[in-house]
């Protein structure tokens, strides 16, 4: 995987690693055994100071999700991709017909996006992290 | 730090090697023509035109600024241009000392400009030789001292030296050029024009009016002498005999005012050798003097 | 090679005066081994003069500078041979340099690593790859302390983050001390962990980038500063009805006093903390 960092954000450069890392997670691009880019690859590619990169990968390590291999790398342990059960298929299903309904009721992608939020918002709580 | 000074200056060098090339087939050719020219003639100013005049005249005059030319090739952009470009930055922070840095460049330089020169002079010497016996100049005579034997080795030093030195010191090639060319015209002329002909005491030799003769040699002045040994400028000789001249014939006139003796001053031109090495030793003088004020900036602590 | 623990740079009461000019005066800060150290301040505040101190271009008037172990050093003006092929640049550093202190086959590699063509002429390189050029031959002297003058002037920003990247990638790789100057406090500011802020020829602020910021605090609270104490403001400034101060800490109240406590109060980002700094009326001492 590639990290970006967005410098004019204000979040922090290795919560931004540690999130785009969760998500590649999520996601399914990194899976159980993938390599994360080395300190210097990532160091090199966005030129951020090479603690930034190592705090963030303490962080995901902390959280059980890699770990550091002395002399290979840091390697993923934990997938945070949902599971592919039969629950979520059937969840899948049921909100691609309720987006069939939202478009031809003449909602656009930011419509959904907004009400998606809040209803994630009131059941999830505010905390979007 | 060697290989460095080669690859920067290559381009100076070649320069180098091309003036001396130049020379060297106009002064060869030069003398061919001289040699194949016929007879010459009893008419003065027809053989100094027609002969081995331009010749002789203008390959005096550009062989006399010949070493200022090949000082400012390898002299003005030596230091200079690793100043003004900052390059000398790279070079002292990759292992070389400023001393090292300086030295080679001047070494290198040196050893360029004085073979250059040494070239130089003997192909002069050598295709003048002809011409010169024909001329009957002194071999002390402001135009021959100056492009033979060692003193255009030692010019062509002072011009690198002053070269290399005024570009470090003011870290500009073109400012560098400026004060070469002021500072060698302001020593040549010292040198030539007035100190040279006083470098020894010169010879004197006095006789009857009209019977001095001196053979070979630079002669500086003549003047008469009176009964007392004083000596009497020719020109103060005339105007106090003025009237006298008019009815008298000057040998008449002149044991008027008891002048009986002519003496005429000269350098002997067996002194070549010792001239030459005197005012090479002046140059080289000036030369090191020019070259510790530039090392001397190198102690200072000017980011050179 | 430095452990980590040591002191790179160390500079004592350092002062450098031109002619009737002090460029430096009375500079003292330790730059810890092993650090990535932004060198910021404006124009003219004596970076440069500094930086050639540390690398023994320059000698000082007053005061000393101790350096730790071999120095690498990067003119602002790369000072490279815009004549030379990129090929003679590596061969005359491996003459000029000691044998057993230039590594050229990593100088080699590292030009390659840019995807370089050591045929061209440095004149004809861009900016960006002039710069790694330089970088590498820095490097490849493996130095303990790598001395950056503006490394970035004159980047584009694809390259401004190339050359970046391979300086700390380099750096950290090697254990290297970095101390690297600039007036763009965005360039420097997620690449270093240390800064050392000059101003007018001295040292105002210089520590560990976490701590300093730990140090501060950004209050916001209603024009005028009301509650907010005068003695620990390093700047504050008004706009509309709301003043903003950056404050040290440590001279706050402690516990917080009823009057500061209608103020909001925030941890300072680097950028809030080099412009206070660099803009406060007081003279006088480091933070």
């Amino acid at each position: 995987m590639e990290f970006r960092v967005e410098r004019r954000s204000g979040v922090p450069t290795y919560l931004q690693l540690v999130t785009q890392a969760k998500q590649a997670l999520r996601l399914g691009t990194l899976r159980v055994g993938d390599q994360l880019p080395t300190a210097k690859t990532v160091v090199e590619r966005t030129a951020i100071n090479p603690n930034t990169v190592l705090k963030a990968y303490r962080e995901l390590e902390r959280d059980g999700l890699v770990e550091a291999r002395a002399g290979l790398g840091t390697f993923v342990v934990r997938t945070l991709a949902l599971p592919d059960s039969a629950a979520t298929q059937e969840l899948r299903a049921e909100l691609e017909s309720w987006m069939r309904r939202a478009a031809s009721a003449g909602l656009g992608r930011e419509d959904v996006d907004a009400l998606l939020g809040d209803i994630a918002d009131k059941t999830f709580g505010g905390d979007r992290t | 730090m060697t290989w460095l000074v080669w690859r920067r200056q290559r381009v100076a060098f070649l320069l180098v090697v091309a003036v001396v090339l130049v020379w060297v087939v106009v002064l060869t050719s030069g003398r061919q023509a001289y040699l194949a020219a016929p007879e010459p003639t009893d008419d003065f100013i027809a053989l100094g035109m027609t002969r081995f005049g331009p010749f002789w005249g203008f390959g005096h005059s550009f062989l006399l600024i010949t070493p200022l030319l090949l000082g400012l090739l390898t002299g003005a952009g030596l230091f200079s241009r690793d100043v003004e470009q900052q390059t000398h930055l790279f070079v002292l922070t990759h292992g070389v000392s400023r001393r090292r840095w300086w030295t080679s460049g001047v070494l290198i330089g040196c050893g360029v400009v004085l073979i250059a020169a040494a070239v130089l002079s003997a192909v002069a010497s050598w295709a003048f030789a002809p011409l010169d016996v024909d001329a009957g100049e002194s071999v002390l005579s402001p135009a021959k001292f100056g492009v033979s034997g060692i003193v255009p080795l030692a010019y062509t030093l002072f011009a690198f030296a002053l070269a290399a030195a005024a570009g470090l010191l003011t870290r500009s090639a073109l400012a560098a050029v400026v004060i070469t060319v002021v500072g060698y015209a302001a020593v040549m002329i010292v040198l030539a024009g007035y100190l040279r002909v006083d470098y020894l005491p010169p010879m004197v030799v006095r006789g009857p009016i009209g019977g001095v003769e001196v053979v070979g040699g630079l002669q500086l002045n003549t003047s008469y002498v009176d009964g007392s040994g004083a000596e009497i400028g020719l020109e103060e000789a005339f105007r106090t005999l003025r009237g006298c001249y008019e009815t008298h014939d000057s040998r008449t006139c002149l044991a008027q005012i008891g002048i009986t003796e002519e003496q005429v001053t000269f350098q002997p031109d067996d002194r070549y050798w010792a001239f030459q090495a005197i005012e090479s030793t002046i140059l080289l003088l000036l030369s090191a003097a020019v070259l510790v004020v530039s090392a001397m900036r190198l102690r200072k602590d000017v980011p050179v | 090679m430095t452990d980590g623990t040591g002191v790179a740079v160390r500079a004592d009461r350092l002062g450098k005066r031109y002619g009737a000019r002090w460029a430096l005066r009375d500079c003292s800060f330790e730059l810890p081994a092993g650090r990535t150290a932004a060198l910021v301040g404006p124009n003219g505040a004596g970076k440069t003069t500094l930086l050639m101190i540390a690398a023994g271009l320059l000698r000082p008037t007053a005061g000393t500078a101790e350096v730790t172990g071999s120095v690498g050093f990067l003119a602002q003006s790369k000072a490279l041979y815009r004549t030379f092929r990129v090929a003679e640049m590596l061969r005359l550093t491996g003459r000029l340099e000691a044998a057993e202190r230039w590594d050229g086959a990593y100088a080699s590699r590292l030009v390659d690593e840019a995807g370089i063509d050591t045929e061209r002429r440095v004149g004809r390189l861009t900016p960006g790859e002039r710069a790694r050029v330089a970088v590498a031959l820095a490097l490849g002297r493996r130095p303990d302390l790598l001395l950056l003058d503006e490394p970035l002037a004159e980047l584009d920003p694809l390259a401004r983050r190339q050359v970046m990247g391979m300086v700390l990638a380099e750096a950290s790789g090697a254990g290297t001390t970095v101390l690297m100057s600039s007036h763009v406090i965005a360039d420097v500011e997620e690449a270093c962990d240390h800064l050392v802020l000059l101003r007018g020829g001295r040292v105002r602020v210089a520590g560990p980038v976490d701590a300093l910021l730990d140090q501060h605090r950004l209050l916001t609270g209603p024009a005028g500063g009301a509650g907010i104490p005068a003695e620990a403001v390093v700047l504050a400034s008004t706009a509309g009805r709301q003043t903003t101060a950056l404050v040290r800490a440590a001279a706050l109240p402690s516990p917080p006093a009823k009057s500061t406590s209608g103020l909001a109060s925030a941890r300072p980002g680097l950028e809030d903390l080099v412009m206070a700094y660099l803009q406060d009326a007081n003279d006088g001492g480091a933070a």
